[in-house]
C-alpha cells in the first residue's frame, strides 16, 4: 500500500488565526522538532526547534520586535534566520554564517503548512472550498493512518436549523486531506479535514467548516464543528468500531432517560 | 501585615504569590524548609496546618490553609473592584468549579513534577496520564472560550479562577508533561503573562 | 541502560547523596553511570554495594565522607575528590541544599555552571538583567600537575548577587572543574571584603542523559537562615533546570564546529577539549550534526 504520508509534501501544521505575533508555536512532524512564528510585516517562518548556540529549544524563546530571541543567552534571530545580536558582545557583528536552519513554509486557505522535505510543487490547492472557516486544531492520540481511515467514514450534522439527517460522502482532496460533504442541493456544508502526522502515534487535525453563513453566525458555526472535533477524537482514541457514526452526538432529552 | 508561609518552588505557594503581586498587596514571606527539611510536617507546622502543607497565610486573626481558599479570601477582602471574583452566584459557581480542578486533576501535575525533581513515590504513568487528561479538558474549555472571543477560563476578566489553574499547567514540563498539544493553553498563558504585576517563578518564563 | 564501559567515568569520584538523605534512610538505593546501586551506613562509615539482579547487595565499591556528602567510585581513579580547604574554615557554613533530578547530560550540567552569558536570561533581577549583558574577558587554562580546569577573572554586574546583598554589585568569579562531573565556583562575598563565597554541584551521573544534582555552598554570611540560603539556591537551580532539560542534542557535542561559539564560551569550549583529550564518551553526543533535531 502506497504511503499516505509521505515526507516530501506539504502538512497543515496550524490554523492562521492561532498564529498571532508574539506566540512561538512548537510544531512537530514526523516526529521532528520545527518551531512556526510570525514576524513584525506578518510573515510565518518555519524553523529548526534548536538554537545554533547551545542547542536550547527555541519554543522557549521570546518574540523582540521582528526578531526572535533565544531564552537561554538571549540570541536575537532576525526572520532570516540569521544571528543579528549576541548580548554577551553586543558590539559585534555576528558573523554571516550563524543562522538557524529553516523549513519551507506558507500559509494559505486559513492554514499555515510546512514540510520537511522537499515537495514537487505548492500546498493543496483548497480553493474548491470558497467558504473556509477554520475551526479548531485538536491532538489525536493514534496514527495518523488511523485517523484518515475514521476520516474516510466519518459523519457529521451540518451546522444551522433545519438539518437533520444528511447523507454525508468522504473524499481525499489532498495528500493528507480529506473533506467531508453532504449531498443536500441546499446550502451544502463541508467539514475539511487536514491531517497532520505528528509521529507514530499522534497527529494533529485541524478542522476547517466550508459553509456560507451570515457573519453572525461564525462563532456557532465553530462551536459546532469544535464539538464534532472532540466526539470525533473520542471515538478513534476509544477504538470505538470505525462505524459510520453520526456526530455530534447529544445527550437524550430528559424525559427520556430511565428512571 | 499578612504573613504566607512559603516555599520558593512550590506552585501552590506560587498561586498566592503571583496573586499578591497582581493586586500589589505587600506581605511578609516565612521560608518553610520543605526540601530537604521537611519542616511542613514538623509538630510545630502541624498546629498551623494540620494537613502538614504549604502555603498558609495568616492576616491578623484569620489563618487559611489551601491556596484555593486563600485566593478567595484575598480576592474578597482586598480586590475593591470585584473583578477577581465577583460576587454574583452564577460566576461564584463557575469559578468555584475550576477552584476544585485546580487543587484536584491538575494537581497530578504536581506529583509528576515532585517525583521527576525531588523523588516523590508516584505511579509517574498514571499521574502523567491524568494530568494530560486534565490539561485537554482545559484546552478544549479554553478553545471554546476563544471561540467566543472569551480570553479567560470564566467571564470577560481574569480571575482567581485563571490565578488557580495558571502554576500546575505552566509548569507542566518540570514533570515531563509537553506543553505542545495544548495550543489554547500556551495563548491563555502569554495573556496571563502579560498581567501588570504578573511574576514568575523557577521552571515559568517571564514572557 | 546497564553500567557504563566508558572507563574515564568509572575511574573517578561520584557524590551521590548528602549524609543527612542517607543517614536518614530517605535515599538508599540510588543509580550512579548505569548501575544501581546500594547505600548502607555502619554507624559512621558508609558502605556502597552494586545491586544484584535481585535487588541485593552486590559487589562492594569504595565509599567515603567528604563535604557532608557520601562519594564512591565504580573503577579506579588516579586522583582524589577535590581539595577544598574552605570547607575547614571555622567561619564558612556548609549549606547542602539535596539533590534535584535533572533530566540533562551531566556534561551539559557542568558546562551551564561555568557559563556567565546566561544571567540576565536565565537568572533575570538576580545574577543578571539586560540591558548589562556584555561578558567582559576572562582567562580559562587547564592547571597541571592537578589537572584541574580554572577560569579566573571573569566578572558580572549583579543586581542580586547572593541572599545577603542589598544592592546590585560587580561580582567577581572564579570556576573550577576537578574532574568531569565535579565544579565550584568561587565569587565576591558581600558579607567580608576581599573573601570568596563558594557555590558547587557535584553532579551524580544516574544515566547518559538523567542526573541527580547536589548543591551545596560554603559562605560567610551568617545573617541569612539556612532555609533562605537553601531557597536561594533552589531558585537559581531550578531555574537553569527549565533550560537543561531543553537543550539538543541530550549528549554535549565535544567536537569544535558541532554547536556555535563565541568569545564568552571560553570556559565551554576548553572544558570541551579537555574532556575530548581525556577520551570520555559517556554523556556526549556520538552522532553526526544534521541529525540533532532532524
Amino acid at each position: 500500500m502506497p504511503n499516505q504520508f509521505p515526507q516530501n509534501a506539504w502538512y497543515a501544521v496550524s490554523g492562521s488565526p492561532l498564529l498571532d505575533w508574539g506566540n512561538i508555536m512548537p510544531v512537530r512532524l514526523f516526529d521532528t522538532e520545527r518551531i512556526a512564528w510570525r514576524d513584525g510585516d506578518g510573515e510565518i517562518h518555519v524553523w529548526r526547534n534548536q538554537c545554533i548556540h547551545r542547542g536550547m529549544r527555541l519554543q522557549y524563546g521570546f518574540i523582540d520586535g521582528n526578531r526572535l530571541a533565544c531564552r537561554y543567552h538571549g540570541w536575537r534571530f532576525g526572520p532570516d534566520g540569521k544571528c543579528a545580536l549576541i548580548p554577551a558582545h553586543p558590539d559585534m557583528a555576528p558573523p554571516e554564517d550563524f543562522c538557524v536552519p529553516s523549513s519551507p513554509s506558507c500559509e494559505a486557505d486559513g492554514l499555515i503548512w510546512t514540510t520537511i522535505g522537499e515537495p514537487a510543487g505548492p500546498p493543496p490547492d483548497l480553493s474548491e472550498f470558497e467558504n473556509l472557516t477554520f475551526c479548531r486544531s485538536i491532538a489525536i492520540d493514534t496514527a495518523p493512518e488511523t485517523v484518515q481511515a475514521a476520516a474516510d467514514i466519518a459523519q457529521f450534522v451540518p451546522f444551522g436549523a433545519g438539518h437533520t439527517d444528511s447523507a454525508c460522502s468522504s473524499r481525499r482532496a489532498a495528500t493528507g486531506v480529506v473533506a467531508l460533504e453532504t449531498s443536500g442541493a441546499s446550502s451544502p456544508q463541508a467539514v475539511v479535514l487536514a491531517i497532520q502526522p505528528v509521529d507514530a502515534g499522534k497527529t494533529q487535525l485541524h478542522v476547517l467548516a466550508n459553509a456560507q453563513i451570515a457573519d453572525t453566525d461564525r462563532g456557532a458555526l465553530r462551536r459546532h464543528y469544535a464539538a464534532w472535533a472532540r466526539q470525533f477524537r473520542w471515538h478513534i482514541e476509544n477504538r470505538r468500531r470505525i462505524e459510520a457514526v453520526r456526530l455530534p452526538e447529544s445527550l437524550p432529552a430528559p424525559e427520556s432517560l430511565p428512571v | 501585615m499578612i504573613h504566607l508561609y512559603d516555599y520558593v518552588l512550590s506552585g501552590n505557594c506560587y498561586k498566592v504569590r503571583l496573586f499578591l503581586s497582581i493586586i500589589g498587596k505587600e506581605y511578609e514571606e516565612r521560608a518553610v524548609d520543605y526540601y530537604p527539611g521537611g519542616e511542613h510536617r514538623t509538630p510545630a507546622f502541624l498546629e498551623l496546618n494540620p494537613l502538614g502543607q504549604i502555603p498558609v497565610l495568616t492576616d491578623g486573626a484569620v489563618t487559611l490553609r489551601d491556596a484555593q481558599a486563600i485566593l478567595v479570601y484575598l480576592a474578597g477582602k482586598y480586590d475593591a473592584g470585584r473583578s477577581w471574583y465577583p460576587e454574583d452566584p452564577e460566576t461564584q459557581g463557575a469559578i468555584a468549579m475550576w477552584l476544585s480542578f485546580a487543587g484536584g486533576e491538575l494537581m497530578n501535575s504536581s506529583a509528576a513534577r515532585l517525583h521527576d525533581m525531588l523523588f516523590y513515590d508516584f505511579d509517574i504513568d498514571k499521574v502523567r496520564a491524568a494530568a494530560h487528561a486534565a490539561f485537554r479538558v482545559l484546552d478544549d474549555h479554553l478553545t471554546d472560550r476563544e471561540i467566543d472571543h472569551g480570553d479567560w477560563i470564566v467571564g470577560d476578566n481574569p480571575t482567581i479562577a485563571d490565578i488557580a489553574c495558571f502554576p500546575y499547567v505552566a509548569l507542566g514540563g518540570d514533570g515531563g508533561i509537553s506543553l505542545d498539544d495544548y495550543h489554547a493553553i500556551r495563548r491563555w498563558m502569554s495573556r496571563i503573562k502579560a498581567i501588570p504585576g504578573f511574576t514568575i517563578m523557577p521552571g515559568i518564563h517571564a514572557t | 541502560m546497564a553500567k557504563t564501559n566508558d572507563p574515564v567515568a568509572l575511574n573517578d569520584w561520584q557524590a551521590i547523596g548528602n549524609l543527612d538523605e542517607i543517614q536518614s534512610g530517605k535515599r538508599r538505593n540510588t543509580r550512579l553511570l548505569g548501575q544501581e546501586i546500594i547505600v548502607e551506613m555502619d554507624g559512621d562509615r558508609p558502605h556502597v554495594f552494586e545491586a544484584n539482579a535481585a535487588g541485593g547487595m552486590g559487589r562492594e565499591h569504595p565509599a567515603q565522607i567528604l563535604y557532608g556528602h557520601i562519594w564512591t567510585t565504580l573503577g579506579k581513579p588516579e586522583k582524589p575528590p577535590l581539595d577544598m580547604p574552605e570547607f575547614l574554615e571555622d567561619k564558612r557554613r556548609l549549606v547542602s541544599c539535596g539533590a534535584v533530578t535533572v533530566r540533562a547530560s551531566a556534561l551539559r550540567i557542568v558546562e551551564n555552571f561555568l557559563d556567565m552569558s546566561h544571567f540576565p536570561y536565565v537568572h533575570t533581577g538576580v545574577l543578571g538583567e539586560e540591558p548589562i549583558t556584555e561578558v567582559n574577558d576572562y582567562k580559562s587554562e587547564i592547571r597541571q600537575p592537578d589537572d584541574e580546569l580554572w577560569a579566573t577573572e571573569c566578572s558580572f554586574f549583579q543586581p542580586q548577587a547572593a541572599m545577603s546583598a542589598e544592592d546590585g554589585q560587580v561580582s567577581e568569579y572564579m570556576y573550577r572543574v576537578s574532574s568531569p562531573f565535579v565544579t565550584v565556583l568561587y565569587k565576591t562575598c558581600p558579607a567580608v571584603e576581599g573573601a570568596w563565597d563558594l557555590v558547587g554541584i557535584f553532579v551524580q551521573p544516574r544515566d547518559e542523559a538523567v542526573c541527580d544534582v547536589h548543591t551545596f555552598m560554603l559562605v560567610l554570611d551568617d545573617l541569612s537562615t539556612y532555609t533562605d540560603l537553601v531557597h536561594f539556591q533552589h531558585k537559581i537551580f531550578l531555574q537553569d533546570r527549565s533550560i537543561l532539560e531543553n537543550q539538543l542534542p541530550k549528549g554535549l557535542p565535544l567536537s569544535v564546529g558541532e554547536e556555535t561559539a563565541v568569545k564568552a564560551d571560553g570556559s565551554s569550549m576548553l572544558y570541551r577539549r579537555w574532556l575530548r583529550q581525556k577520551g570520555l564518551k559517556f554523556g556526549t553526543w556520538q552522532g553526526d550534526r544534521d541529525s540533532q533535531a532532524a
